[in-house]
């Protein structure tokens, strides 16, 4: 082909009317952009912006948006722009960088070489998914302010929100994702307050509160005994190590003669201990036999099974945490003190912090005597909680009048 | 005794049901069969609930459950709206299927409940995903339906396409309250309400699938055939976002493993 051909074939692509196969043209365009900016920074990456850069280009998109919306109001290439086939497009593009990142896993020593060169590594955070990314906001942007014109009734405000807020929520979490922090606090059970924590580079940094520990609390389900074959991890079947119970698994019947939440050696049995740290042990009858002892296993003690055939035994899976938590003092950045208990699902907020239950000494269980806090502060989050709002109403009209985008939807 | 000693019995009298609902769809009947089914299924999750001290969808066999009880309720929404008399028998069908599959597949069955599934967002979160799973299937089926047609008798497409438009807008709409619910819990349970994980990451997937169908139908409504092959793929991309994901490279990366 000549190069006065393919000058011929650009033109013409580009002359008729703009549709998807000029939004693929883009994207692609895009996507190639972004990988040769991967191999250029040999994988580095891109810096979020912080505060006030991220507001700064968070306010600069919104307005280049609005701006070309208004300024080019009606015409082709913005109708192109925002719209439907430059959202497949993206769309599409976008999700093919999720596939790579939803299939194999995120380590760079998971993918060849020339993979990493294009940062197929980081996948969902490189150069092409930034470009991409920007460019679906800006299709959203302009879909955004282009439909409440042409909206009329409740019944048709499923679209609407459904763009605005997922712009809202887009456009603040992926400016404002540099000025999120994420740190961890170890603190330990009576020793002195904390306020310095590690980020994930292990690099400390001092904390405008300090927490102390009082306590660190645990509860547990009772012990799982099952009967295993060969080496499968879970056995569906199981009962619970409680005094009294019986069943039969797997054509035994095992029956709980006593059961000890800690308990420890003594002899050829085992004793109650006052110790939470210690394992659960169980005397157990199987078949009518005579009862012997079961445990887990701990930190002192080793784990004991029941043989019931060559490669079938009776056994104890270790007691599943059902409640772990942290008793603290926080003293927040004006010296002002508060006792709080921070668990899984019920973070404390502090000083613009948020601290949530991370860790704790698994191999001591409820004997744990220190706890890992992370602490969060993430200023854009009332912001993309507001977008979330708005998508969740667009997703109740649209669930309430039935009416999609090919129904006459706005 | 516990109350999974009593699911063959459930499960037999709720796949029945079903059975005979399918069967008696063809002389246009059945959707009485099919609600009795689901109403049997219904009462053991009840039972299971009680029995287990907590809501039964914490494994995959679990959510299959209450997936079983809900799309045949949606195969009866679709024959008596948009009289799809046919979506009876594949959503009876499909749910027996998934019956049994449980019954093969029980997964662990005890009490516990890990701290970060003690939430109340817990139960939304699952039920409206399974609520859109089952609008979505009921929308592939119908798809599926299309497909076939259109190689047989290409003047009957447009019906399963209006079928499968119509279920596919509340599909989507839970699937969206859905994404948002464990967005928000995320936030509370771990901090950020987006981090990539491989079950987060399949859930946009399966989400953009669905948006992209409706966006195409709007923009190329007379496309029917590729929009047919489209609705079908995305119930496969659903379908490793429910549990395909768990057997991926990038499972062991994941938080979202619950069924220890």
């Amino acid at each position: 082909m000549t190069a006065g051909a393919l000058t011929r074939g650009s033109a013409g692509l580009w002359e008729r009317p703009l549709g998807g196969v000029q939004a693929a043209c883009l994207v692609g365009g895009l996507a190639a952009t972004g990988f040769a900016l991967e191999v250029a920074t040999q994988g580095r990456g891109l810096a979020a912006a912080v505060w006030p850069a991220s507001g700064l280009l968070l306010g600069a998109w919104g307005l280049i948006t609005l701006g070309a919306c208004l300024a080019a109001r009606g015409s082709a290439v913005m109708r192109w722009l925002g719209g439907i086939p430059m959202t497949l497009a993206v769309f599409g593009a976008i999700g093919l960088l999720a596939l790579v990142a939803g299939v194999v896993p995120g380590e760079a020593s998971a993918f060849p070489a020339w993979a990493r060169q294009l940062g197929l590594h980081q996948a969902v955070r490189g150069w092409p998914f930034a470009l991409l990314f920007l460019l679906l906001l800006l299709n959203l942007g302009i879909a955004t302010l282009r439909r409440p014109a042409r909206a009329a009734g409740w019944r048709a405000a499923a679209a609407p929100l459904c763009h605005a807020g997922l712009w809202v929520a887009l456009a603040a979490g992926f400016f404002g994702a540099g000025d999120l922090q994420r740190v961890r606090v170890a603190v330990r059970e009576r020793d002195v307050a904390v306020s310095t924590a590690q980020n994930a580079a292990g690099r400390p940094l001092e904390l405008p509160f300090s927490v102390a520990l009082l306590d660190f609390r645990m509860e547990e389900y009772p012990a799982l005994l099952a009967v295993r074959q060969g080496t499968e991890p879970e056995p569906a079947d199981t009962l619970e190590a409680r005094t009294g119970e019986r069943r039969a698994l797997r054509g035994h019947v095992v029956e709980v003669i006593e059961a000890l939440p800690h308990a420890r050696e003594d002899g050829a049995g085992f004793v109650a201990s006052p110790d939470p740290g210690d394992a659960p042990a169980a005397r157990v009858r199987v078949d009518g036999f005579e009862p012997a002892w079961i445990t887990c296993g701990g930190p002192v003690s080793s784990a004991r099974m029941i043989p019931l055939a060559d490669d079938t035994m009776l056994v104890m899976m270790a007691p599943r945490p059902k409640r772990f938590a942290s008793e603290v003092i926080l003293r927040d950045h004006r010296g002002a003190e508060r006792g709080a208990v921070i668990e899984v699902n019920r973070p404390q907020a502090v000083s613009g912090w948020r601290l949530y239950q991370l860790s704790y000494d698994e191999s001591r269980g409820a004997g744990s005597e220190w706890s890992v806090l992370e602490a969060v502060r993430d200023p854009w989050y009332p912001v993309v909680k507001g977008g979330l709002c708005l998508v969740l109403a667009g997703a109740g009209v649209l669930l309430v009048s039935g009416r999609g985008h090919g129904q006459g939807g706005a | 005794m516990n109350a999974w000693d009593w699911y063959p019995a459930a499960a037999g009298g709720a796949v029945t049901c079903w059975g005979w609902g399918a069967w008696s769809a063809r002389r246009g009947a059945g959707s009485a069969w099919l609600v009795a089914g689901s109403a049997v299924m219904l009462a053991f999750v009840l039972g299971l609930t009680m029995s287990l001290g907590r809501p039964p969808l914490r494994t995959l066999a679990e959510t299959r459950l209450a997936y079983a009880v809900l799309l045949p309720l949606a195969g009866v929404v679709m024959a008596w709206r948009w009289q799809a008399g046919w979506a009876r028998v594949y959503t009876g069908l499909m749910a027996a299927l998934f019956a049994g599959i449980t019954w093969l597949r029980p997964d662990t069955h005890d009490r516990t409940l890990m701290p970060a599934l003690q939430s109340p967002w817990f139960v939304p979160h699952v039920v409206v995903y399974l609520a859109a799973y089952a609008c979505l299937t009921a929308a592939s089926l119908a798809a599926m339906r299309g497909v076939w047609q259109a190689r047989r008798d290409p003047g009957a497409v447009s019906g399963s396409v209006a079928a499968a438009d119509a279920m596919v807008v509340p599909g989507f709409a839970f699937l969206t309250l859905g994404l948002v619910f464990g967005a928000l819990w995320a936030k509370e349970a771990w901090g950020h309400y987006w981090t990539w994980d491989p079950k987060e990451t399949w859930a946009f997937l399966t989400w953009s699938a669905y948006l992209a169908y409706l966006h195409a139908r709007r923009h190329y409504p007379h496309a029917q055939g590729p929009a047919l092959y489209c609705l079908a793929s995305a119930w496969v991309v659903l379908l490793a976002c429910w549990f395909g994901v768990n057997y991926l490279p990038s499972a062991a990366s994941s938080v979202h493993t619950y069924a220890r």
